[in-house]
């Protein structure tokens, strides 16, 4: 029989998700959870990075667990929507055309 | 029209070249309070030791006092000094950003909280995923008369082109490595990577219609808007002077006020 388990994502790591370190933090506290299915509250989150998402979004990937998330604010759901389906890099600077100037 | 970030660099290896020749550093009569000339004068000071002379300015003069006596991030009375030392621990970014965000209102007139933190975020970030630095520091300056914000963060690391080149990824120079940052390329790998810094800019240029600076090693680039399309204007730098070189990385980005928010998303 599978149980829920609950995380609040602002608790451990903070409302304003920045590093992959985070994320890979808050995937260590989920892992170590003793239910099959966890759920993940992002209650009071601000921001998120997309360096954050990516490291969650891997890390979702790969984790044992089912994961449900709740609470979770357009911003960072555009972000994980964002690093699963990445765009083609094109370029900013046109290297090609790039006047340097020697000092 | 927003003022080009280079000449505060350019203004601060004046300043060092001076203080060099003479032994001490006089700083009576900097006006300027604009992060991308602080932040490296900030490090000079704590590094070489040297005697300086504080600006006139006593709320600059304060600031500066308190930043180069590594007591970034505080104040003795009145409001905190703007200029905020990155932790060593990178769990701890939350109270930075948390306090950039408090200076400066959420970055509401910026493009939007989400923005603006994703903006410093991001920044922060490259510093403790690529620089390997031991002093790391970040500010913004709100300009009010020029309808405008600069924001830096400057680390004393291994700089881009050497974090490219521990990575086995040789480029020409530091301009290029610069350059292939800003397109995207990073030292952790292709596939994922090498989003984070590449959304920074683009977002900046086409999205906040605003500049960016980053300085390296050897080498700096200079992004801004340009005319209706999004198609950047580009300046680039190759020091083979040593009174430009930069022992770390320094990132300046100038954002005019805006009307309303930016759609981060179209950048990511």
């Amino acid at each position: 029989m599978s149980s829920l388990e609950r995380i609040v994502v602002r608790d451990i790591i903070s409302e304003d998700l920045a590093m992959r370190s985070s994320a890979a933090e808050l995937f260590e506290a989920l892992d170590g959870l003793n239910g099959d299915t966890v759920e993940v509250d992002f209650e009071g989150v601000k921001s998120c990075t997309r360096s954050f998402a990516d490291e969650y979004d891997q890390r979702k990937r790969l984790s044992t667990k089912s994961i449900r998330e709740v609470n979770m604010p357009t911003s960072v759901h555009q972000l994980l929507m964002a690093v699963a389906n990445p765009k083609k890099k094109d370029q900013i600077v046109d290297i090609e055309r790039l006047k340097v100037n020697v000092l | 029209m927003i003022p080009r970030l280079w000449r505060q660099y350019d203004e601060f290896c004046s300043i060092r070249r001076t203080a060099m020749a003479e032994g001490s550093c006089d700083l009576t009569d900097l006006g300027s309070s604009c992060p991308t000339l602080i932040l490296p004068l900030t490090d000079f000071l704590q590094k070489t030791k040297m005697r300086w002379i504080p600006p006139m300015d006593a709320r600059l003069a304060e600031c500066l006092k308190t930043a180069v006596g590594g007591q970034a991030g505080r104040s003795d009375g009145g409001d905190p000094c703007p200029i905020l030392a990155l932790p060593t621990d990178s769990k701890d970014i939350g109270r930075v950003l948390a306090k950039m965000a408090e200076l400066h209102d959420g970055g509401e007139r910026y493009g939007g909280r989400n923005v603006f933190m994703y903006l410093i975020g991001e920044l922060a970030h490259n510093v403790y995923d690529h620089s390997g630095s031991s002093n790391a520091f970040m500010t913004g300056q709100r300009r009010d008369d020029q309808q405008l914000v600069e924001i830096s963060i400057f680390d004393d690391g291994i700089t881009i082109g050497g974090s490219l080149r521990r990575a086995g990824i040789v480029l020409e120079d530091d301009v290029m490595a610069i350059a292939m940052a800003m397109n995207g390329l990073s030292s952790k790998g292709e596939g994922r990577r090498g989003y984070g810094l590449r959304s920074n800019v683009k977002m900046c240029v086409q999205g906040l219609r605003g500049r960016i600076l980053m300085v390296s090693g050897n080498g700096a680039i200079e992004l801004g808007p340009h005319g209706t399309d999004h198609e950047s204007t580009q300046d680039a730098y190759s020091f083979k002077e040593n009174v430009y070189h930069l022992a770390g990385t320094l990132v300046s980005v100038r954002i005019p006020f805006q009307e309303k928010e930016v759609d981060l998303y179209e950048f990511a």
